[in-house]
């Protein structure tokens, strides 16, 4: 095979460029189902970053018991390192808890007046979990210690809940419309290439009459699927990158009370992972999609 | 050595193509097998070539029974066996050197090898000056010499011609045959399936007569099997 490989890269590259109508419309027909399918990842993925996002925002706050002592505050901080769907632990002294109120009542001085040294603000934990669906088993395990070393326990259940929910019914709509689409994808490229194919059956068949092998015959055809595939995934990967960079841009400008990476997925984010299964996805589409349609042309 | 023995090919509609065919080809022979339209001389042409594959009997080629070769060796049993169509079946896309070459380059051949050998056979054939040409550029007879040369390019031991005259006017039908003489001149076992009676009859070469999947004649002379 390795002898023969300039003579397929060279057949391929002649074929593409005389067939140069139909190897355009290929590659048109790979990339708008390729931008179609970016479009719906970028989105998909945007709204599960924003979901993400609002999850991690939603954590626990545990108050500890007025009568804990410090020694024994240390230890119940080491009880809550030893559970694992716990990501992060901010402790929060009562100095801390002061201030913070301070900061909430700005403006209205009167309220914390003369209550610096004994005010009611109890020491905390805000707990952050590896994700929200652990949220109902962590307060469980807390709620064992509310009455001892916990007064109380502060957890937006219901809401959480929800997102679970909706981040649930997301990923299961993208999976559906992804698969959807790839097959249909993957329908339209079969069916440009078997037109390519069909168009030179004739020269198959002569390739096989003069006792070309299978494979020998096959390699043109899939270089020539390969390519299609590739060049039909970096056009829609380039323009939308460039598209997606800009009206970020945009809304950032526009919009400066966004901070960068907090609302919207960042572009090298996206196309970390973008980049390379679209490239995947564009040969993938190229090989599969040149062998089926040549399968039934190489029984001569 | 061709040995076909108790030959019979039924397609799946029930039609029988061919039945007990039986005949022998020695190296170095030029034999017609003549007949009429569905006779079964390209049912037994492509038997031989193993693109159908026969329902009952044998066909040895060069020892090698060819109803027991596997697939993936049938690209290799080719290579040794020229093949001629009546409708030439050129690569209109490539040129006339282009389109004997590629018989070279699909059996894997070196370029310097293939850059020597096609002026050569383009000069035997008698198109040495229409290698640039494209096929739509020919006349029939032309492209029939560029499918000639195509099959001996890579010097076969026998060559198959599938009514290689039947588009041709009895001028270019004639140099075909005289460069199918030449090429059997060089040892090659040449067979052709035709139905020109003229031509069978001025080449006196051997004849098998098919009629209706039968041999009616196998012998020396011209095409009248019925006299």
């Amino acid at each position: 095979m390795f002898n023969n490989i300039w003579y397929f890269i060279k057949e391929a590259g002649v074929n593409l460029f005389r067939n140069r109508l139909m190897t355009l419309a290929s590659i048109l027909t790979v990339s708008s189902s390729t931008l179609i399918l970016i479009i719906f990842f970028i989105l998909a993925s945007n709204i599960n970053y924003i979901l993400s996002n609002f999850e991690n925002s939603i954590g626990m706050t545990v108050y500890v018991s007025e009568e804990l002592s410090s020694e024994e505050n240390l230890k119940f901080y080491d009880k809550l390192l030893e559970i694992e769907t716990i990501s992060e632990i901010v402790y929060v002294s009562k100095k801390e808890a002061f201030e913070k109120a301070s900061d909430i009542f700005k403006g209205n001085d009167n309220v914390l007046k003369g209550l610096e040294s004994d005010h009611p603000f109890p020491r905390s934990y805000e707990i952050t979990l590896t994700s929200s669906e652990y949220g109902e088993d962590v307060y469980k395990i807390l709620k064992e210690y509310e009455g001892e070393e916990l007064s109380s326990i502060k957890y937006a259940q219901s809401e959480t809940s929800a997102l679970i929910i909706i981040n649930g019914v997301i990923q299961l709509i993208s999976i559906v419309l992804i698969g959807g689409l790839s097959f249909i994808a993957i329908v339209i490229i079969m069916n440009t290439i078997t037109m390519a194919v069909n168009s030179r059956k004739n020269e198959i068949n002569i390739m096989k009459y003069v006792g070309a092998t299978n494979s020998f015959v096959r390699w043109p055809f899939l270089l020539e699927g390969i390519f299609i595939g590739i060049v039909g995934s970096v056009v829609p990967l380039i323009s939308s990158f460039l598209v997606y960079n800009e009206i970020l841009d945009l809304i950032y400008k526009k919009l400066p009370m966004i901070e960068y990476g907090s609302f919207f997925q960042p572009v090298e984010d996206v196309f970390e992972i973008l980049l390379p299964s679209g490239l995947m996805l564009g040969f993938l589409l190229g090989i599969v999609g040149s062998a089926t349609s040549i399968k039934k042309h190489l029984n001569v | 050595m061709i040995e076909v023995i108790n030959l019979n090919k039924v397609y799946k509609n029930g039609a029988v193509a061919l039945e007990g065919i039986n005949f022998k080809v020695e190296d170095g022979e030029f034999v017609f097998i003549v007949g009429s339209s569905g006779s079964g001389k390209s049912t037994l042409l492509k038997a031989m070539l193993k693109e159908v594959n026969v329902t009952k009997g044998i066909i040895i080629i060069n020892g090698k029974d060819i109803n027991k070769l596997k697939k993936g060796k049938i690209p290799y049993f080719r290579r040794e066996i020229g093949i001629v169509f009546q409708d030439f079946r050129l690569l209109p896309n490539k040129t006339v050197a282009e389109n004997v070459a590629f018989a070279m380059e699909v059996v894997g051949a070196k370029k310097s090898e293939i850059r020597k050998r096609v002026p050569q056979v383009l000069a035997m054939v008698g198109l040495q000056n229409k290698r640039k040409a494209y096929p739509n550029q020919l006349s029939g007879g032309e492209q029939q010499r560029v499918a000639l040369a195509r099959a001996i390019i890579n010097k076969p031991q026998y060559l198959l011609a599938d009514e290689p005259t039947g588009n041709l006017d009895p001028n270019n039908a004639m140099g075909i045959m005289s460069l199918l003489e030449d090429i059997n001149g060089t040892g090659t076992t040449v067979i052709v399936a035709s139905h020109a009676k003229e031509i069978v009859d001025v080449m006196d070469k051997r004849v098998i007569a098919l009629e209706n999947g039968r041999i009616v004649k196998d012998s020396k002379g011209g095409y009248n099997y019925n006299v």
